[in-house]
């Protein structure tokens, strides 16, 4: 994923930011809560077989490569890959197939870093087991407009854009797989809606992004796996460059999220160093439920949920974090940013810090949840990291550079004789009950890194730009609330204020200016502030206004944000 | 409440709606001009056009990731002329001098059934009128 953003947008959005504060809504509840049992769902017609039909297709016995044997196939066929190296970019258009190697540490497809995808399948219902690809210039496994797909046991190395990938497909699941290496991301489901998918099992690390999930809602599950070492782990995100936007109702749960925040060992481009150092980024993404994972040491953030600026302003909202484990984050282990938030909420979470500091308090699921009014408190930092990127002062890996895993990877159980089954109703066989998620056990020994020096929500180290923007779009408008607030209330209480106004007047400003944040000041300093004149009232916060916002435009423009 | 002060809150109440009106797009946008075929990801929108000999269709890229055109009969092939793949925002333009059907596909995107040689994923159509009446 990346951002590209317009001047009208973004102006309006650094403008709104200052001077409306933030839209407020109480956002649509969060995505319906589980009942417990498996979960079914409807699933469109697939045209692939869904028996396998006793054929295996042997590579190289019989075939000398597995795309003559995948070319020779019927649909529903097994491929049977013995060990070796294959120079291979292999295209599936055969609905029904299984891809299996006999040896997922020892059957390499090798892209050799000129080959685009190691095996591109645009047939429904084809699975691919127990293999490695290596070295391809775009995907590893991809899937592109199917129904139906499985990658299990699949080992993806250096993939250059992404690791496994389903895009415009549906009734998938990704388990038991590991991928590393790519700048984008290491696992990727993208364009569908209800995507009706599983990722499960899974290992991501050295990636931009260890799963990104852009404009895919609806039964879409990300469980049970382990993301460490990316430069952000877990990203759904909101963009306009594929269809079906926005992505909601996805589910993060059961995951161990950890050292995501890596500097020098993963590739990465603008967007996906926006997310820096974060465990789970919902960019600009709805009714997405994040619960029970562990996230430890993460650079930046446990979860940080903000808006999304494309093309268009994608504002999160309606999404529920609730009980997870979160320690050791570089920042703070919760963090929400608008503009324009709508209504997230933060419940039961094993958290001691967040940005804004009031999270779990004023935005609880199960209590209290006011309107949204912190601006860009967290969005400052994505903002900043954009300029970073812009400025190349995010560390660059060249294709191939990441550290590689040893290949002793779990194998495919049964091997040879496990059951051959096309990927045809994928989510209904699973039997994939949500409910039994659980938090992962912190493991033994793990030393728990200590919060990075931060004043009011930013961290110091972070670098030139991501302080700055947190400067200027959070620490200025936060003194003015403060300080502007005392002004307010002394000359209204204590000085001029007091004979021209009374006291119903003087309460009502009193609310305003403490309960909406800067705002309340503003409106303050030009309409209750009577002791000045109509022209010294204009002329301070207009004068007030145009300084911060030449000053935070200037800064977006210098650093490249649009 | 002052002309000045009126006027100043109709500004901010303008901004704001503009701003919140900011957030209802529609996503992916897509030029209807007739002569633009932006390459989104992972595919040609819009993917079947009708041209008119002599006309030069634009192909910008409008994802986040790489992309090319190339025929699939070897009229064209954008990475020749580019000496690569499009990256984002860029942008690239073919002349067609010739009238017929043109089956392009991303070479990224896009695979070809060995059986029936025929591309699936991102593909399009860009049929070619006789021009001059
Ligand atoms: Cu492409």
């Amino acid at each position: 994923m990346r951002m590209r953003q317009r001047p009208t947008s973004m102006a309006a959005v650094t403008l709104a930011a200052l001077i409306v504060g933030v839209l407020a809504t109480f956002g649509p509840g969060p995505a319906a809560a589980q009942d417990g049992g498996p979960l079914s769902v409807d699933t469109p017609a697939s045209e692939a077989p869904s028996a396998w039909t006793g054929e295996t297709r042997n590579v190289p016995d019989d075939y000398p490569t597995i795309q003559s044997a995948v070319d020779a196939a019927d649909p529903g066929d097994l491929i049977l890959i013995q060990s070796g190296v294959y120079k291979e970019a292999v295209a599936v258009t055969t609905p029904g197939l299984t891809l299996r190697g006999v040896d997922r540490n020892e059957v390499i497809l090798d892209g050799e870093f000129t080959r685009p995808n190691g095996v591109f399948v645009t047939a429904d219902g084809v699975a691919v087991e127990n293999m490695t690809a290596r070295s391809y210039t775009v995907n590893g496994f991809f899937w592109d407009g199917v129904v139906g797909y499985r990658g299990s046991y699949l080992t993806a190395v250096d993939a250059w854009v992404y690791g496994i990938y389903a895009f415009d497909s549906v009734d998938g699941l990704f388990e038991h797989s590991y991928a590393s290496g790519s700048w984008d991301a290491g696992f990727y489901v993208g364009q569908c809606n209800p995507c009706n998918a599983v990722v499960t099992d899974v290992v991501a690390e050295f990636n931009g992004l260890g799963y990104s999930g852009t404009n895919s809602s609806t039964n879409m599950f990300i469980v049970n796996s382990e993301w460490r070492h990316n430069v952000a782990g877990i990203v759904p995100n909101t963009l306009d460059s594929e269809l079906l936007p926005p992505a909601e109702n996805v589910v993060v749960a059961g995951n161990y999220i950890h050292h995501n925040g890596e500097t020098e060992r993963a590739p990465n481009r603008a967007a996906e160093w926006s997310a820096y150092g974060n465990g789970v980024v919902l960019a600009g993404v709805r009714d997405t439920v994040v619960r029970n994972n562990l996230m430890v040491n993460n650079r930046s953030g446990g979860v940080q949920v903000v808006s999304m600026i494309d093309a268009t302003l994608w504002p999160s909202g309606g999404n529920e974090v609730r009980d997870n484990v979160i320690m050791g984050s570089g920042r703070a282990d919760l963090l929400m940013g608008g503009p324009a938030e709508q209504g997230s909420c933060f419940a039961g979470n094993d958290a001691s810090s967040s940005v804004p500091g009031t999270l779990e308090l004023l935005h609880n699921c199960d209590g209290i949840n006011l309107p949204m009014w912190y601006g860009l408190a967290t969005s400052s930092d994505p903002l900043g990291r954009i300029a970073q990127a812009h400025h190349g002062q995010n560390p660059q890996l060249e294709h191939g550079d990441a550290p590689k895993p040893e290949l002793r990877f779990d194998q495919l159980p049964g091997g040879l004789d496990a059951e051959v089954v096309p990927a045809v109703d994928v989510f209904n066989s699973l039997n994939f009950d949500p409910a039994a998620l659980v938090t992962p056990e912190l493991p033994d020994g793990m030393e728990i890194d200590s919060r990075r020096a931060t004043i009011f929500g930013v961290v110091l180290g972070a670098g030139f730009w991501p302080v700055l923007f947190g400067a200027l779009m959070w620490w200025v408008p936060a003194l003015v609330w403060i300080i502007g607030g005392f002004w307010a209330l002394i000359k209204m209480w204590l000085g001029s204020g007091r004979e021209s106004m009374g006291t119903g007047a003087r309460a009502f400003w009193t609310l305003l200016v403490v309960a909406i944040p800067v705002l309340g000041v503003l409106a303050f300093a030009l309409l209750g502030n009577r002791g000045w004149g109509v022209g010294r009232r204009l002329g301070t916060v207009a004068g007030g206004i145009v300084v911060w916002l030449a000053a935070t435009v200037g800064a977006l423009l210098v650093g490249g944000v649009f | 409440m002052s002309g000045l002060a009126k006027t100043c809150a109709a500004a901010l109440s303008a901004l704001f709606l503009a701003f919140a009106l900011s957030g209802c797009g529609d996503g992916v946008v897509i030029d209807d001009s007739g002569l633009v075929m932006g390459m989104f990801d992972n595919r040609y929108r819009p993917d079947v056009l009708t041209v008119t000999v002599g006309d030069t269709v634009e192909f910008p890229n409008e994802g986040n990731v790489d992309h090319n055109v190339i025929d699939v009969d070897g009229t064209f092939d954008s990475r020749i002329e580019r000496g690569g793949d499009h990256k984002p925002d860029e942008t690239w333009a073919y002349t067609f001098t010739e009238p017929g059907t043109f089956n392009i596909y991303c070479s990224l995107h896009a695979v070809k059934n060995n059986n029936t040689g025929e591309w699936t994923g991102m593909v399009a159509t860009i049929t070619v009128e006789p021009g001059g009446q």
